[in-house]
């Protein structure tokens, strides 16, 4: 159940059964599908010696180079691939789909290969963006529920996405939604009818099914407008966002070469560390520049011998990699403590965690009307954003619904425009309580917020900053111990067993948050489950707020 | 990892459209040219026999269309006997080249045993459609001979006269039917001048000046008549050259008959075998099942009496 691996497994199967050189032709997604899990140089060592845009017109012709072609099934792509085998630029196609070419599709390519150039026509299903090991995305924003415009428009990328990744793990699922959304619903329908229609691909020899479970992203608002202390999250949510494992940096965004590539196949101090929390990272990196310094000193410096050249030589490329390394994070961390300090993160986090986590409030109302203020409980001054004013808005509103209104007041009175606190309104159509699947601020039932107060009163809270758990961790917990509500969560189909590989995918997108949730419950229930996470999209609050908002047109 | 290869259904694709193509008579801009050092003599030679058997059964087709047309006064017969002589020598060369090949193919058995089967069935097929298209040129004959007959009837009735010319010229002529087909193709060589009329003009208005004087008109009906009598000969000529080649066909499908029962009994002799092993494997599994619960009964022995033993006595 590794989403980067499965995909780097379909590029070396094609890249390695075709010998000879060879150019790369990729439509736009699948550009970004295979970088995300490969390097250029990588590729370049099976003999790619071109990288193509299908799009791109009046490319050079190369018959001593063999064409191979990823791109998804899209009848843009198709029309491409027509037009060019009617007049061939290389020797001999080799044509790789993200998908199920539909039989039409099929035909018209062989209408147009009169000259005979198709060697092979293959499907590796490698329709999604590997973000970590265990989280998947489609990259599509804006698909919040089945009543969006964007939904209509993507719907089939959603369901071709999905069945890609079931197919790519190997996985034969059954499907279980959210009861309290058409989206799911719908979605899982269709699903359920893709898969009864491909019955033949998932003819592989595997006992165990697994479930796919679709969940909606109006269960769990409050997640994606949390301030995030985890490193990947944090860039994600503080530098700008990370779009296919590129992130611009706000300060150097003039520059298009400052772009900073984070990506955990290839960068181990990343992948070692992208779940660390802020003051945990501060460490890691001092360690990191610390391991490059003692490098430097003993690399430079004292060159006396052709020994000491030879051995330079040797460690230079290394030197130079972790080199770069450490300046693409340091700048990072220093960007990412820049906003803390200049925006007051500290503070408007603990509120958001409170507000999310603890039934208190009086006391929690209190020190909000201070941070609108702009100031903390002792007089000082702070510097609180007004979007961090409105979110914290927002998270009070949907804890507290029925006191919305005074909390309109009281931004209204501290000067927000009627469209910011219309914004209220309209989160509240959209996953107000009555919405709501499941139990999102702790448990109703007075038993088990016993529980609860009592365990943190034994235990204490480890991390003020990180104490909210995402809506999945406690869906994940009662699944590992079989108490996963069939109400809540209806079967799509009747199943036998328990599955112990879980698919999960979040219609409205996932967040890092929950990707660190999915983690640390494959870590508990090592070999025991598996579950690998998917989203639409993978938000950050400006993308939720945005697709929000896009949601009233 | 799945994924899903579907180049053989695309292949099979681009060859219908490719047929249908050809069907509706487009022209493709380039054929396909497989270069000729890649086939071997033999698939050549294959090639070339189909493509031989696929024109004559086109010629047939023809000689059928003419066989059919038993109109009396639209008559075709010269062309018709020339296209079976053609035919007929069509088959005979298709028939030795048949032979040929497979005595390249027996010769050529440097190669594995695969190649050689790929061969013999090649070389079956071949035939069973060289038999096919001669069970066809039977056929087109007998309908012909029918057509003669009764168009012989007819003209009787018409004339009212027995075909008493016919049987004279029949007495006449000593040339064998074989020698009458080669004449009849070759009209240069022929020693028979009223045969070389016949062929030459169609009418036989000098056929004798006797009798165009004395009956012209019955005279026409005669030739006629005696033109349908050779026919129907030459027919029962080939019919019977053609029954030598089938009985040598006979015996090449009865030979492939007896490699097919072959392969029949060794996929039952596999089959009987696998079910064996699938047996002796039950078997194993049972007697290891049994053998298991021997040594743990034997152990939980053993360790009952090493606690006693190390208990009491120790």
């Amino acid at each position: 159940m590794d989403v980067i691996a499965s995909i780097r497994e379909y590029i070396n199967k094609m890249l390695e059964g075709i010998k000879g050189m060879k150019v790369l032709v990729l439509d736009k997604e699948t550009a970004g599908i295979v970088s995300m899990v490969y390097t250029q140089s990588e590729i370049l060592q099976k003999e790619v010696f071109l990288f193509e845009k299908i799009d791109t017109e009046n490319r050079e012709k190369m018959h001593h180079m063999k064409g191979v072609y990823f791109a998804r099934p899209t009848q843009d792509n198709i029309n491409y691939i027509t037009d060019e085998l009617k007049e061939p630029k290389y020797n001999g196609y080799h044509l790789f789909f993200t998908n199920i070419l539909s039989g039409i599709h099929l035909d018209e390519i062989a209408k147009a290969d009169e000259q005979d150039v198709v060697v092979e026509v293959q499907e590796f299903f490698g329709d999604y963006f590997a973000v970590n090991t265990e989280l998947f995305t489609l990259n599509i924003p804006g698909l919040l529920s089945k009543r969006s415009t964007a939904w209509t428009h993507n719907q089939n990328r959603v369901v071709d996405g999905i069945l890609a990744a079931v197919l790519s793990l190997k996985q034969k699922p059954i499907i279980r939604y959210s009861f309290n959304s058409e989206t799911t619903k719908y979605l899982a329908e269709k699903l359920a009818d893709r898969f009864n229609r491909e019955k033949t691909l998932f003819d592989f020899r595997k006992k165990n099914e697994s479930l796919l479970l679709i969940l909606d992203r109006k269960d769990d608002p409050v997640t994606p407008l949390l301030h995030q202390w985890t490193y990947q999250a944090m860039v994600h949510e503080l530098c700008g966002g990370i779009h296919n494992n590129r992130v611009t940096l706000p300060s150097k965004a003039k520059n298009p070469d400052a772009d900073i590539i984070l990506s955990p196949e290839h960068d181990s101090f990343y992948k070692d560390n992208l779940r660390q929390n802020f003051g945990e990272l501060g460490v890691k990196i001092k360690e990191l520049v610390d391991q490059y310094q003692d490098r430097y000193n003993t690399t430079s410096g004292k060159i006396k011998t052709i020994d000491d050249m030879k051995k330079f030589i040797e460690n230079y490329p290394n030197f130079q990699k972790s080199s770069s390394t450490a300046s693409k994070h340091v700048s990072l961390m220093d960007e990412m403590s820049n906003i803390i300090t200049r925006d007051s993160l500290m503070p408007v986090s603990e509120v958001q965690q409170e507000l999310a986590c603890n039934d208190n409030h009086n006391a929690v109302l209190q020190t909000m009307s201070h941070l609108f203020k702009d100031e903390d409980s002792n007089g000082g001054h702070l510097n609180v954003t007004t979007r961090d004013k409105l979110v914290m808005a927002i998270i009070y509103c949907l804890r507290y619904e029925a006191k919305s209104w005074d909390m309109k007041q009281t931004l209204s009175s501290i000067g927000f425009s009627s469209t910011d606190i219309s914004m209220i309104d309209q989160i509240l159509m959209y996953a107000g309580s009555t919405q709501r699947e499941g139990q999102l601020f702790g448990s109703s039932n007075f038993y088990q917020a016993a529980i609860q107060v009592v365990e943190r009163g034994l235990k204490g809270v480890e991390n003020i900053f990180c104490q909210h758990k995402p809506l999945l961790h406690g869906i994940l917990e009662s699944f590992a111990v079989n108490k996963l509500s069939d109400k809540s969560y209806p079967y799509l189909t009747n199943s036998r067993d328990r599955p112990t590989d879980i698919i999960i995918f979040i219609c409205g997108g996932a967040t890092y948050e929950e990707a660190v949730t999915i983690n640390n419950f494959n870590n508990k229930y090592n070999g025991q489950f598996r579950a690998v996470l998917g989203g639409t999209t993978i938000l950050n609050t400006k993308q939720f707020l945005q697709d929000i908002e896009n949601l009233k047109k | 990892m799945v994924y899903k290869d579907r180049t053989s259904e695309f292949s099979s694709l681009a060859e219908t459209i490719k047929r249908k193509q050809q069907q509706n008579g487009v022209t493709l801009g380039k054929n396909k040219i497989i270069p000729r050092s890649q086939i071997s003599t033999f698939a050549y030679a294959a090639a070339k026999i189909s493509q031989g058997v696929h024109e004559t059964s086109e010629k047939l087709l023809q000689l059928t269309n003419m066989a059919k047309n038993t109109d009396l006064f639209m008559d075709s017969s010269t062309q018709m006997e020339e296209l079976t002589y053609v035919i007929k020598q069509d088959i005979q060369s298709l028939n030795r080249e048949i032979r040929a090949l497979e005595s390249i193919s027996k010769s050529s058995s440097k190669a594995n045993k695969q190649t050689e089967d790929h061969s013999d069935t090649i070389v079956g097929f071949l035939n069973l459609k060289l038999v096919n298209a001669t069970k066809d040129f039977k056929d087109i004959l007998e309908v012909r001979t029918e057509s003669i007959k009764q168009q012989q009837e007819k003209l009787d009735s018409f004339t009212g006269q027995s075909n008493s010319f016919a049987y004279q010229d029949n007495t006449g002529s000593v040339t064998s039917p074989k020698e009458m087909l080669r004449h009849r193709s070759n009209t240069n060589t022929r020693d028979d001048p009223y045969r070389f009329d016949d062929y030459n003009n169609g009418n036989s208005n000098n056929y004798s000046d006797e009798h165009s004087i004395l009956m012209p008109q019955e005279m026409i009906a005669t030739n006629h008549t005696a033109e349908r009598l050779r026919a129907a000969e030459g027919i029962a000529s080939t019919i019977h050259q053609l029954e030598g080649i089938f009985s040598q066909l006979a015996n090449l499908v009865a030979s492939q008959n007896d490699t097919i029962e072959r392969i029949d009994t060794n996929i039952d002799n596999s089959l009987v075998n696998i079910s064996r092993g699938h047996d002796s494997l039950v078997k194993t599994l049972a007697n290891i099942s049994s053998n298991r619960g021997l040594i743990i009964k034997t152990f939980l022995v053993l360790i009952v009496f090493l606690v006693i033993f190390i208990v009491f006595m120790a």
